[in-house]
């Protein structure tokens, strides 16, 4: 969040609401001080902690590489000592698959929504700020997106390109999940469009280039990084859903959702193969969902 | 009314162009000739090639292909054929049928089951009741699709053989309750919470206090002052979500080997079959759509304080 009330109407409520001491008492300060009584709010940062260092330092966790050391005699066990997570297929550390996997799944969930809320920031507020023809041609250009179908659309373009990598995998899920954040940033640029503060910017001769940037956009901001939040785990959920039909990542490549896809057959015997990486995928999309719950909480006076 | 009504018609039809027209580029302009597709590695005579391009149009400009095939379908009803020489809608036909009901049995499910859990939550705001509810919501929201099928198809279809574990031998709506409770979860989720929340608000309005001022009895005034009035985004939510469980049902029919339009557009996707493809996600996109647009005008009738102007 960033500091809400740049300057002209921001001192007085500032003073008046300043019962919490030191600096003045900003919304982004309320909703940390009501943050940090949460423990959900911690637990969903610490197991996405976690899955960050295990995306970051894989050798933290295990001194494996991806399918290293692999023995066919031992494929399919059970968790035990020397394997936590059993083996999968081809007798290879499914625990060191697990940790590996982390990387790209995080990757392409943080990266495709910093790309599609960047789209959203820049066609909410064109939209927004503008409306008339501007708004009507960016509301349907997102309707088109908007229909088409998520799975059906990226299996298209997936299978028109074969061997394809995470940067394919990235463009794909942007071009098919932008539309979201843009018709709430859009709504939300709507309703400070013509607050006080954005008039007597207005009045005192800022462009429209400045009155967006300086006092729209951070005012209407806060929402959209809430649904960006929640936003991630939908991509990591759809990203894992593309990988388990077999039209995502492809073998070489490590990921959760492909764990899962070569598990599909043997799961009914063996169920921790769906076990293991069916439970990171799950804490992780969780753990997201539930950052962004807790700060729409914290940000939202009116649930208090 | 009537002025927004047709307002909103003359809107669908931009975006029923542009998004028919985006699936069209998608499928044909993108790497890949569906003809060589056929044969696999093996080479096609050139006079083969040329015949059969010629026969579907392939060697005409994108947007003339776009324009004859969209002539077709809503001049003639007419979905064309696939390159082996089958009708797409003869190909499709059969498989509607197991989509909508999967659908169907999904969207009455989360229907009923969203609501009355929304509405035992909403009742007891921070109890027991409401943490569960809520608990168990978002958990099913963050679960994968496939895994929340996976695991039931195991626990309740294979381990302990309540419902049928796969295929449709058991008929509407026995074989399909296990899969449409699968595809319903996500929605079955939002439609408690959306229930939950907006239940819990309009039990403080005032028209509520009034109605127990004047003594009704609880029942009623939950029936039908609170939960009419909550469910208005309730309506809405499910009649959109309705467009995506017919599209968004391919991963459950994979689970469970129901022979749905999603197990054909995949299967096609995959072989090149380009009109099966444009055929099936347009009628797609249209049941979409038309859904939406049959939601935003009922939404008036609902909540009298909307006005079309």
């Amino acid at each position: 969040m960033t500091d809400l009330q740049s300057g002209e109407a921001g001192a007085a409520v500032a003073e008046a609401g300043g019962l919490v001491e030191g600096p003045a008492a900003s919304l982004s300060r309320d909703a940390w001080y009501d943050l940090r009584r949460r423990p959900l709010f911690w637990t969903a940062s610490a197991v996405l902690l976690l899955v960050a260092l295990m995306a970051a330092v894989p050798r933290l966790f295990t001194s494996r590489g991806v399918n290293q050391n692999c023995d066919p005699n031992i494929a399919k066990q059970g968790p035990s000592g020397a394997h936590w997570f059993g083996t999968d297929l081809a007798g290879c550390d499914y625990y060191a698959h697990v940790v590996h996997g982390a990387r790209p799944t995080l990757l392409i969930g943080v990266v495709v929504t910093l790309f599609a809320l960047l789209i959203a920031l820049v066609f909410g507020l064109l939209s927004g700020y503008y409306g008339g023809i501007v708004d009507a041609v960016i509301a349907r250009i997102t309707d088109v997106f908007f229909g088409l179908p998520f799975v059906l659309g990226a299996t298209v373009v997936l299978v028109a390109f074969p061997g394809h990598g995470i940067g394919a995998m990235t463009l794909v899920l942007v071009l098919l999940g932008w539309t979201t954040m843009v018709r709430i940033m859009r709504g939300q640029v709507i309703s400070v469009r013509d607050a006080d503060y954005v008039r007597a910017a207005r009045l005192l001769g800022a462009s429209d280039a400045r009155i967006m940037a300086r006092h729209v956009l951070p005012n209407a901001l806060a929402p959209v990084i809430v649904v960006a939040t929640l936003n991630v785990g939908n991509v990591i959920a759809g990203e894992a859903t593309l990988d388990f039909l077999g039209v995502g990542l492809q073998y070489p490549k490590v990921s959760w959702g492909l764990q899962l896809n070569l598990a599909q057959s043997y799961v009914v015997d063996h169920p921790h193969l769906l076990v293991f990486p069916a439970l990171f995928l799950s804490a992780t999309v969780l753990s997201f969902l539930l950052l962004g719950d807790a700060v729409r909480d914290a940000l939202d006076p009116k649930l208090r | 009314m009537w002025r927004y009504a047709l307002r909103r018609l003359l809107q669908a039809v931009p975006v029923f162009i542009g998004t028919t027209l985006l699936i069209y580029l998608l499928v044909f302009a993108l790497p890949g000739d569906p003809i060589q597709a056929m044969a696999g590695d093996k080479p096609v005579p050139d006079t083969v090639l040329h015949t059969l391009r010629e026969r579907y149009n392939l060697n005409d400009p994108l947007l003339e292909q776009y324009g004859k095939y969209m002539w077709g379908l809503l001049v003639h009803g007419d979905l064309g054929e696939n390159y082996d020489g089958q009708k797409v809608s003869a190909m499709l036909g059969g498989r509607w049928a197991v989509t909508a009901k999967l659908a169907v049995t999904a969207w009455v499910f989360e229907l009923l089951l969203g609501i009355t859990l929304g509405v035992w939550a909403g009742l007891r705001r921070g109890k027991l009741a409401d943490t569960l509810v809520l608990g168990g919501t978002t958990l099913l929201i963050a679960v994968p699709v496939f895994v929340v099928g996976y695991t039931a198809q195991i626990l309740l279809g294979v381990r302990w053989p309540i419902f049928p574990s796969a295929g449709i031998d058991d008929g509407w709506p026995y074989s399909y309750l296990l899969p449409g409770m699968v595809l319903g979860s996500f929605g079955l989720s939002y439609v408690a919470r959306l229930t939950r929340t907006s239940l819990a608000e309009n039990l403080r309005a005032d028209y509520v206090r009034t109605a127990r001022a004047k003594g009704l009895s609880r029942s009623r005034v939950v029936v039908r002052h609170g939960l009419r009035n909550s469910l208005i985004p309730v309506v809405t939510y499910l009649g959109v979500d309705f467009g995506a469980l017919m599209g968004g049902a391919i991963v459950t029919e994979g689970i469970f080997n129901l022979p749905g339009v999603g197990q054909q557009v995949f299967q096609s996707i995959q072989l090149k079959e380009g009109p099966v493809v444009v055929g099936a996600v347009t009628l797609l996109v249209l049941v979409f759509i038309l859904v939406n647009l049959v939601v935003d005008l009922v939404y008036g009738l609902l909540d009298p304080r909307i006005r079309y102007d």
